[in-house]
């Protein structure tokens, strides 16, 4: 099968079309890619940049994040036992956002109390969006209010760029179905754009002991945005009702096991017409109610009090609030031959746990722990020797405010930069040395375990890397070498968190070509790997992992294609796992257009070994090799009116 | 002059003579498709569109009340101002609320698109060739 696919890729590329008449469409495609919004919105010096333009998304049909996940180095897409988009997911351990940040524009996805925007995002239909770009290597501080080892930055369509309105509708295997409508407008003194969705996202289901095993989703989301010359005005509204997949169940077999999630968020942005200033505020209120039980095994153990005896429980419920605020303000100023960016930035988290019941009985939560503030000042000095030589110092200062038994921290971070540039050679430098906070769900599960008496250590990293770019003719090459040192990882033992004394070292390589035959056609090629030592005291000490990813985009005429097929090995002892994704988009008239879109249609895409332990017998229960990408065919039409 | 300002305005440059470079080409093809003579005189009415006038041949930079052809993205009077009928606009918004501009250069669906109003060419006696036809509305 694989043999196929790649006889027809190399098929396809021999009735390529290298040379290419100047013609009128040919240059307002030129025109289309050389002045994406990319283009306006890329930030070089921020780290190691890989964008998804416009014309890759629209020809990609990308339903959703999880699908980008794959196209970045060093990642493999991954779902935690709720069936939540989580990268990193570990049974048992917390997910942690610091790993990889989600923004759309300048505002972060986050849940206050659990973190982790991909989980909110990751599955979400993005046909709001314009534009990613992806920042890897500890990006600037401007561009996330907490550090981050990859920053995913979405940025959304806009009134001045689309013009126009749109219906999508789409229909998949399993009965998932998506419509989405936007409407935007480029008036004389504003634009706006407003777009709605409404996704049913049906996915394979799975049995064990006769219980069903389902990572259904139903999300609604509406968004709007009014732009003026110098400032932004967002809103957006998020429902969702989704399947706990395997939920807490000690043997797995869940029952009634759901969440109800509410998303709200207002912002206004602001800049000054030469940018040098730039402030943002962002409002964001969540509401989770979750709820977990098993048809036929416990859930959990609850402690009687004055006893030294555990019960096991049934069922749970929880109904959280969570209020987030975001602030920041950048001023840019510059001098002869340099230029100094000064930023202050503060986020306050507030959670609340308005009610939580163990078999439908009220049940302490067992800390008083309910906020976070995170004040920050950083500065940025851009020093350029010449016109090819740069030098960057970037400081950042954040301070914790922690309410309850939690201890406050400074958390203070450096990064050093050069960049040299000629005209077809880039070679970029980073030295980063900071801390990772714990973030506030370990703070909460933490203290509710040791009841104040275990303080948690925040992670160390020392990360150097440089990556060479070079043009030559129609390819555009890139390497990036890194090795990253952390220390004090923070860890769920069964019991408790713990710091890991031993010193975690990472060796990662990626290589990655771009040829482009046409302004529309090209093959991109990724491979990396990476070398990974946990220290002396692990049973696993080292891992070699492999990755990366061949695709092409090629225009037939009328019919225009995208075929990919990314490959990884080496995580958590699997073997090879291949994901063949493809996409033919026909536009049957200037209006409308019909796509056929086909996700992991090998159906050998790597799983993941999800398990649950019973905590009084100690037997495990094991469910197998469960892919995060269903072998899936869509179908679907965009109407433009 | 500062430096750093220069330098930053020099590679800025380089990415906008790419895009304008490409912006007079198409702006080009379209005065040669509606105006038939081979020195055009346009006026170019537009902020944005300031620094294609350096990419064009065989056009000529003029004040509107000399051109041919007015390129324009906000003035749906300037066919009176300037005594002109061939305007096109470079406006979506400008060219859905003046029915006499024929025709219009702009973004939508996040890509440039061009269309051109073929009835009032075809009042203004105006035939577009061949390879544009394709673009009418």
């Amino acid at each position: 099968m694989l043999k196929n696919i790649f006889i027809y890729i190399m098929m396809l590329l021999l009735f390529t079309d290298v040379a290419y008449a100047q013609n009128l469409e040919v240059l307002l495609n030129e025109l289309a890619q050389k002045d994406d919004l990319s283009v306006h919105t890329k930030k070089e010096s921020g780290g190691y940049l890989t964008i998804f333009t416009r014309q890759d998304l629209d020809r990609m049909k990308i339903h959703s994040f999880k699908e980008l996940i794959e196209k970045i180095p060093f990642q493999r897409y991954n779902e935690d036992a709720r069936g939540l988009s989580a990268p990193y997911y570990q049974p048992y351990q917390l997910n942690d956002p610091s790993r990889i940040r989600i923004f759309i524009n300048d505002r972060e996805l986050i849940s206050p109390l659990f973190g982790g925007g991909l989980q909110l995002a990751g599955q979400m239909d993005m046909a709001y969006i314009d534009h990613v770009e992806v920042y890897m290597g500890i990006p600037s501080y401007d561009i996330s209010i907490e550090p981050s080892v990859v920053v995913i930055k979405a940025y959304t369509k806009t009134g001045s760029r689309e013009n126009t309105s749109m219906v999508g509708l789409s229909g998949g295997s399993y009965g998932a179905n998506n419509a989405y409508a936007y409407r935007s407008e480029d008036l004389k003194d504003f634009s706006y754009f407003v777009y709605a969705d409404h996704l049913n996202l049906k996915r394979k289901e799975f049995y064990n002991l006769g219980s069903k095993i389902s990572r259904d989703k139903d999300i609604g989301d509406l968004y709007a945005q009014v732009t003026f010359p110098k400032s932004r005005l967002e809103f957006q509204a998020i429902k969702t009702k989704m399947d706990n997949f395997i939920g807490s169940s000690w043997n797995i077999t869940p029952k009634n096991s759901n969440t109800n999630f509410e998303y709200l968020n207002f912002g206004y942005n602001y800049h000054s017409l030469d940018k040098s200033l730039k402030a943002f505020v962002n409002y964001s209120y969540l509401k989770d109610r979750h709820q977990d039980s098993s048809s036929s095994a416990p859930i959990g153990l609850s402690k009687i009090p004055a006893f030294p005896f555990y019960i096991p429980f049934y069922s749970s419920s929880v109904d959280i609030s969570e209020h987030l605020l975001d602030t920041q303000l950048t001023k840019k100023y510059e001098f002869y031959n340099a230029s100094f960016l000064l930023g202050v930035k503060n986020r306050y988290k507030k959670f609340i746990i308005n009610r939580y019941t163990r078999d439908g009985v009220d049940f302490p939560i067992g800390t008083n722990y309910s906020s976070e503030d995170i004040a920050s000042i950083f500065g940025e000095y851009d020093y350029l020797i010449n016109s090819k030589n740069r030098f960057i110092l970037s400081a950042n200062m954040e301070r914790y405010i922690e309410n309850s038994r939690i201890k406050g921290e400074n958390v203070p971070s450096f990064r050093l930069g050069y960049i040299y540039h000629s005209d077809n050679f880039t070679q970029k430098s980073f030295i980063f040395y900071g801390k990772f906070r714990p973030t506030t769900e370990e703070l909460f599960q933490n203290d509710i375990l040791s009841q104040g008496h275990n303080q948690i250590k925040s992670e160390g990293a020392v990360a150097i890397s440089t990556q060479s770019s070079w043009q030559y003719k129609n390819s555009l090459n890139t390497l990036l070498i890194a090795r990253t040192y952390l220390n004090d990882f923070i860890y769920f033992d069964g019991t408790g968190f713990r710091n890991n004394s031993d010193q975690y070292v990472f060796d990662t390589a990626s290589f990655k070509t771009v040829y482009s035959f046409s302004a529309l056609d090209k093959i991109e090629f990724n491979a990396w790997v990476s070398s990974d030592d946990y220290g002396k005291s692990s049973s696993n000490r080292h891992e070699q992992k492999y990755g990366g990813y061949l695709a092409l985009f090629k225009n037939f005429s009328k019919i225009d294609t995208y075929n990919s097929i990314s490959y990884m090995y080496g995580y958590d002892g699997k073997k090879h796992g291949w994901n063949y994704n493809a996409t033919i988009t026909y536009p049957y008239s200037k209006k409308l257009t019909f796509y056929l879109k086909g996700e992991n249609l090998l159906n050998k895409a790597m799983g993941t070994d999800y398990y649950r332990i019973n905590q009084i017998t100690g037997s495990k229960t094991i469910l197998n090799d469960i892919s995060p990408f269903d072998r899936t065919v869509w179908f679907g039409l965009e109407y433009q009116f | 002059m500062k430096v750093f300002v220069l330098i930053l305005l020099a590679i800025s440059a380089i990415f906008a003579s790419n895009v304008e470079k490409l912006e007079a080409q198409l702006l080009s093809t379209i005065a040669h498709g509606l105006v038939h003579k081979r020195e055009i005189n346009v006026c170019v009415d537009d902020p944005s569109l300031k620094g294609v006038g350096k990419y064009f041949k065989n056009i000529n930079i003029v004040s509107c009340g000399k051109a041919d052809l007015v390129f324009t993205s906000h003035d749906k009077d300037i066919m009176q101002k300037c005594k002109t009928n061939l305007v096109f606009s470079t406006s979506y918004y400008l060219y859905e609320h003046s029915p006499m501009i024929v025709g219009a250069f702009f973004w939508q669906k996040g890509r440039p698109n061009i269309v051109f109003r073929e009835k009032r060419l075809s009042h203004l006696g105006i035939s577009l060739p061949k390879n544009l036809r394709q673009y009418a509305d």
